[in-house]
């Protein structure tokens, strides 16, 4: 009996250390692209939302772009006072779940936080708990501007002018003509404008849009998948001159798949949705555009929503629009900040 | 027992061989031409697949997959199933990830990853399914939600670039026009042939299959088969990581979920049983190219996406079906 | 008088190209009981199987009592055939009751159970073959033979016009067998038609008054048994026994296997034992008494405290490959579920295991080798058909066994260990078998026998060690011993038998 387990325990041992050292070392490694240890988050006692207590229910951790929007919102809060805490749609299994964004709020409601700002994953999945804190009497706030859902506030995301800027933006790379295509995630609002956007975009730049976005999908959201997704896209078309793709992962996957079919010096890639790893594709050469919506910047949107409410401001589903983000390529991607040397990341704290 | 020479060798009249049944081999030329059939029909509708470089290109796509299904048909003749082979694939490229960010050498990168995954394969899975008496299912589905969160905690969450030309190289290279996965893909299914058929260990595999208390009781070390066949497998699902990141240029939190059913249906479609004892490797490799015409075809010729996984589906229930019908009659 | 109940014309049925039946025409009577004898794989079982519908001739026809043909086990039931497997396929979870009313109409009402008419049948059903008290019992607590005979009371539920029996009194014990012609007598006295397949002539013809003699797939004699065709029988099918078991050895050498202090599982407790080279020692005692536990823990097939040691050098005990590397070799009870590796080649059946430079070279094998030597395995064992590549599980019972003993004693083993080693098997299987653990013991090697049989003990054994509850209760050379005192010491009941005193033993309270 003890003979055989006495391995398996220190293997998963060694394992454990490994992955213990991975989450240390990152801070140190190139590859992972600096990012810096979180600091102490510091409440203004004296600000105008001094006590109040925001409950952001996020949706996934470790999503760079979702991060930014709650560091950017978390920064701003606390600068006025406000404590905030963040917390994601994950089932006990900790895997995404549409429903438990209510289950998260209904904690909120129950705990008496002063306001929730939600991230929602789905609109209809969300209701009864943007409903419940309704009856309750919380203002609540969503990301993204949500059809039907009754709420204090919502921040509208740009998507389409945010395709339509990338489409735009990597038809002038690709020399303006040709046949260009789009590659497209889950169908989720935000994705389909996007999509939606830059066919816009690519064909006012003077290219003509061949395939279906509907039916090249990213199902899966990740890199391997899009490598996949983009060899069938190249494969079919093999006079491609341009791809747009809706994420970064999409971008990384769509590099391997064009190096892997030989057409990487034919086809130029750009995305709607770049990360740190994107820039440096650029540098790479590999990539020829990222979309940077500035995150950040959206939390500090929303952040001022919120505030007006709790200053007492009557609203009812007031709609603001987000600020317009940037397109980089190799010729300015020398001015491009991570988002994490725009301002210091701090530690957001799960609870109150 | 000193008398080994019969008496009967003086009176051999040779009697009639009588046919034991259908034969694998004619089995599998019987998949062969169906893969070739499909292929040649489908030849005028798709100009793609009158490419030859297209064609390598599928085959280096896939050569990941391969490496993964040729290694999890060791596991399913002995009987059972390796859950997390996707889950591998995706942590090797973790610990690549992790290696490189120490500043280790090429070849110390490759082989501490490699090693690792053999370690969890034998030490984690093959220790507790054949020693602790463990269910395979239980054990390679704890690996399977292990695996990816180890994963994601080394990645912080989200996918990392990582620079390693050694599996630049390997993963986008070509030799003689050939794509270096397909080369990797070739080795490996030519030491795992040899491995299955031409070793003591090979044959040990498949009498564990056919019944591991038989097999034990004529002396086998059916403990040390089951080891080694779930280190194999952990084995070739870490070659295939490599494989990816190096396609990928990048450690992705997700990659290689959803492999290890691809994988283990190919291995299904070429005729190995979960029953244990039967299916060959070159099964598998049918199996895989079945699926890769399948997938092409389908795809190619505008079938809605979404549809594409209950076509296979279907597919892969007459595929079987018509198999176990052929088999009964 | 009795017209033909079942009638079989110009069957034939292929197994790939082997003809398992090649051209069978052959009537059964009503009120009468049929043997259907043969040699192994002359094709008695699956003429069996073809009637009772569960294999579909390649050609020809079986008519039913009403004269309709039978094709398919449904037109088979609704004709009244049933089949009593020689493996009993009882829902081992399910009490007895249970599986005898198992799909019985008078035991549902609809898609309802009716679970004191389901019990009422049964217990009906049992009554003569097994006491009362079985009937609540889980099937999978009782032993081989009382399941052979629930599954006999489970056919017999179904009202069969015809029953048929393959090797039904295989597994069954002596009360068993009593209760099993009782049954076949009252049921052809009420005008039933039975067939039996079975090995054991003795016992067939004893009840047949037909008999149906088949050979190589063929009808080679059919006929009333009388005195005269009785011996006309078993001279036909013993043409094929092999005659030439080599003489017992007279002389035993040196002491080969020891064994002292046993102690494990069922209370095994064993003090010492010996067995000397040259020797075939026969293990009896009452099924349970731990006659197969002590033969698996002298294997090394299973763990116990003590030690056992093959010409002085000790293994571990419950480490097979530690036996085996001290030159034991095993042939274990049941072959199915231990022995055979059943989608294997028969080839691959006969060199599992074998590590020896003979059939490898480091971790390679050695293919032209494997193949020389199992060819001469095949020849040496008479494995029929002589096909190497033929998977085993298409093999006769008979000729599997072949390939488990084979297997056993191609290792030039010091030390061989059979529990059971003709369980199931025609008269020419057990014959090569008998002569092939002769063979072994002539040349040299300590051969432990597990026999429950008393024909195969005193035919086979030169010293007969009888095992109860655990213990050695009589050991003693077959030539010292009589059948009676056998029995009496495996029973536990004391024969007064003033010349040769049994040692001295305790009965359990």
């Amino acid at each position: 009996m003890k003979r055989f387990l006495t391995a398996p325990l220190l293997a998963g041992v060694t394992a454990l250390a490994l992955a213990a050292c991975g989450t240390g070392s990152t801070g140190s490694a190139d590859a992972a692209g600096g990012t810096k240890p979180l600091a102490e988050a510091s409440v203004d006692a004296d600000g105008a939302l001094a006590g109040k207590k925001i409950l952001y229910v996020d949706g996934v951790p470790g999503n760079a772009l979702l991060d930014g929007l709650a560091q950017g919102l978390a920064a701003e809060l606390n600068k006025q006072g406000a404590t905030m805490a963040r917390v994601f749609q994950l089932n006990a299994q900790n895997q995404i779940d549409l429903a438990a964004g209510n289950q998260r709020i209904n904690e909120g409601i129950a705990q008496g936080v002063d306001a929730i700002v939600t991230f929602p994953l789905d609109a209809n999945a969300i209701r009864p708990g943007v409903e419940a804190a309704n009856a309750a009497g919380i203002p609540i706030f969503t990301f993204q501007d949500l059809g039907g859902l009754d709420v204090t506030g919502k921040l509208k995301f740009p998507d389409e002018q945010r395709g339509a800027d990338t489409g735009e933006a990597l038809a002038e790379v690709a020399g303006g003509q040709g046949e260009a295509s789009v590659l497209s995630g889950i169908p989720t609002d935000n994705i389909e404008a996007a999509v939606r956007g830059a066919v816009k975009g690519l064909e006012a730049g003077g290219m003509k849009v061949v395939g279906d976005p509907d039916n090249q999908r990213n199902l899966k959201d990740d890199a391997p998948e899009a490598q996949r997704v983009a060899q069938t896209i190249f494969q079919k078309f093999p006079n491609l001159r341009a791809l747009v793709v809706y994420n970064s992962a999409s971008a990384t996957g769509a590099i391997a798949a064009a190096r892997q079919a030989g057409v990487a010096d034919k086809v130029v890639i750009g995305t709607m949705a770049g990360e740190d790893t994107n820039i440096a594709q650029i540098e790479d050469g590999t990539l020829a555009l990222s979309y940077d919506f500035n995150g950040l910047d959206y939390g500090k949107a929303m952040a001022g929503l919120v505030q007006r409410a709790l200053s007492g401001e009557e609203l009812d589903n007031e709609v603001v629009e987000a600020p317009l983000g940037q397109v980089y390529t190799k010729d300015n991607v020398g001015d491009y900040k991570p988002w994490t040397e725009r301002q210091t990341y701090i530690k957001i704290p799960s609870g109150f | 027992m000193t008398i080994t020479q019969s008496t009967t060798e003086t009176s051999s009249v040779p009697e009639p061989v009588v046919a034991s049944g259908p034969s694998t081999l004619k089995q599998q030329g019987l998949f062969f031409a169906i893969v070739v059939a499909m292929f040649l029909v489908a030849l005028p509708f798709l100009p793609q697949l009158r490419s030859g470089p297209y064609l390598m290109v599928q085959l280096a796509t896939y050569s990941a997959v391969l490496i993964m299904a040729l290694g999890q048909t060791f596991v399913v003749v002995q009987v059972g199933f390796d859950l997390s082979t996707g889950a591998m694939q995706g942590f090797v490229g973790g610990l690549v990830f992790l290696f490189v960010g120490w500043h280790l050498a090429d070849g110390l990168v490759i082989v501490l990853s490699l090693a690792a995954a053999l370690g969890i394969g034998v030490l984690v899975h093959g220790l507790l399914i054949a020693k602790g008496k463990m269910n395979f299912f239980i054990v390679t589905l704890a690996s399977f939600t292990i695996l990816p969160s180890l994963l994601r905690v080394i990645l912080d969450g989200s996918s990392k670039p990582v620079h390693s030309p050694a599996l630049d190289s390997l993963a986008n290279g070509s030799v003689l026009g050939i794509r270096t996965p397909v080369i990797i893909a070739a080795v490996v299914f030519g030491l795992m042939w040899v491995l299955l058929n031409r070793t003591v260990f090979g044959r040990n595999v498949y009498a564990v299959g056919s019944n591991r208390e038989a097999a034990r009781l004529a002396g086998v070390n059916v403990d040390r088969v089951t080891m080694i066949c779930y280190g194999i497998c952990a084995l070739c699902a870490g070659i295939a990581g490599l494989l990816l990141l190096g396609a990928l240029g990048a450690a992705d939190p997700s990659a290689g979920l959803g492999n290890e059913f691809f994988a283990l249906t190919a291995v299904l479609l070429g005729g190995t049983r979960f029953s244990g004892g039967q299916g060959t490797l070159l099964g598998t490799l049918l199996g895989l190219l079945f699926l890769i015409v399948l997938s092409n075809i389908l795809l190619l010729s505008g079938m809605p996406q979404f549809w594409i996984g209950a076509v296979q589906g279907v597919v892969l229930l007459i595929a079987v079906g018509i198999d176990r019908a052929r088999r009964d009659a | 008088m009795p017209t033909s109940s079942v009638v079989v014309t110009g069957v034939t049925k292929l197994y790939g190209a082997t003809k398992a039946l090649a051209g069978v025409d052959v009537s059964f009577r009503r009120g009468v009981v049929t043997a259907v004898v043969g040699a192994n794989g002359s094709g008695k079982s699956t003429l069996l199987r073809v009637v009772s519908g569960l294999l579909d001739p390649s050609s020809g026809q079986v008519e039913g009592p009403s004269g309709r043909p039978v094709r398919g086990l449904a037109s088979a039931q609704d004709a009244g055939i049933v089949l009593v497997p020689q493996e009993p396929t009882l829902a081992g979870h399910l009490t007895v009751w249970q599986n005898v009313s198992l799909g019985r109409p008078e035991a549902a009402r609809g898609p309802f159970l009716r679970d004191r008419a389901g019990r009422r049948l049964a217990a009906r059903y049992l009554e003569g073959l097994l006491p009362a008290e079985v009937l609540d019992r889980v099937t999978s607590t009782l032993n081989k033979s009382s399941r052979q005979l629930v599954q006999l009371a489970a056919a017999m539920a179904r009202r069969p016009v015809v029953l048929m029996l393959d090797e039904p009194t295989a597994v069954l014990d002596e009360d068993g067998v009593q209760a099993l012609h009782a049954l076949i007598r009252r049921f052809v006295g009420e005008g039933g038609t039975v067939l039996i397949v079975s090995h054991r002539l003795r016992d067939v013809l004893e009840l047949a008054d037909d008999v149906v003699v088949l050979r190589n797939g063929l009808v080679s004699h059919t006929g009333p048994v009388t005195p005269q065709t009785e011996h006309q029988i078993v001279r036909l099918l013993s043409a094929e026994e092999r005659e030439n078991r080599p003489a017992h050895r007279p002389d035993r050498g040196h002491v080969v296997l020891e064994a002292s202090g046993l102690r494990g599982w069922r209370g095994l407790h064993v003090e010492h034992l010996q067995v000397h080279a040259g020797e075939i020692v026969g293990i009896a005692g009452q099924s349970g008494s731990g006659r197969s536990r002590l033969a698996s823990v002298l294997a090394g097939a299973h763990p116990a405290e003590g030690r056992v040691t093959v010409d002085g050098t000790a293994f571990r005990l419950g480490s097979i490959r530690s036996a085996q590397a001290a030159g034991v070799a095993y042939i274990p009870e049941d072959r199915q579920v231990t022995a055979i590796l059943g989608n294997q080649s028969v080839a691959a059946n006969l060199l599992v295991g074998r590590e020896d430079p003979t059939v490898r070279r480091g971790p390679f094998r050695r293919r032209a080798a494997e193949q020389a030597e199992s060819a001469a395995l095949i020849d040496r064992f008479e494995v029929r058909p002589r096909d190497p590549e033929r998977h085993a599980a298409l093999l006769s019972g008979g000729n599997q066994q072949k390939l488990v003993v084979g297997r056993a004693l191609s290792r030039g083993a010091k030390v061989v260990i059979a529990d059971e080693p003709t369980q199931g098997v025609d008269a020419s299987a057990r014959g090569a078998i008998h002569a092939a653990l002769a063979t072994a013991a002539a040349g040299g090697s300590a051969v432990v026998a597990v026999c429950s049989e008393f024909e195969e003990l005193f035919e086979l054994c030169d010293r007969v060690v009888v095992v109860r509850d655990g213990s050695v209760v009589l050991d003693r050379p077959i030539a010292q011993v009589s059948q009676d005192e056998v029995l009496a010491s495996s029973l536990g009941s004391h024969l007064p038998d003033p010349t040769t005193p049994t040692p001295a033993e305790e009965i359990p309270s």
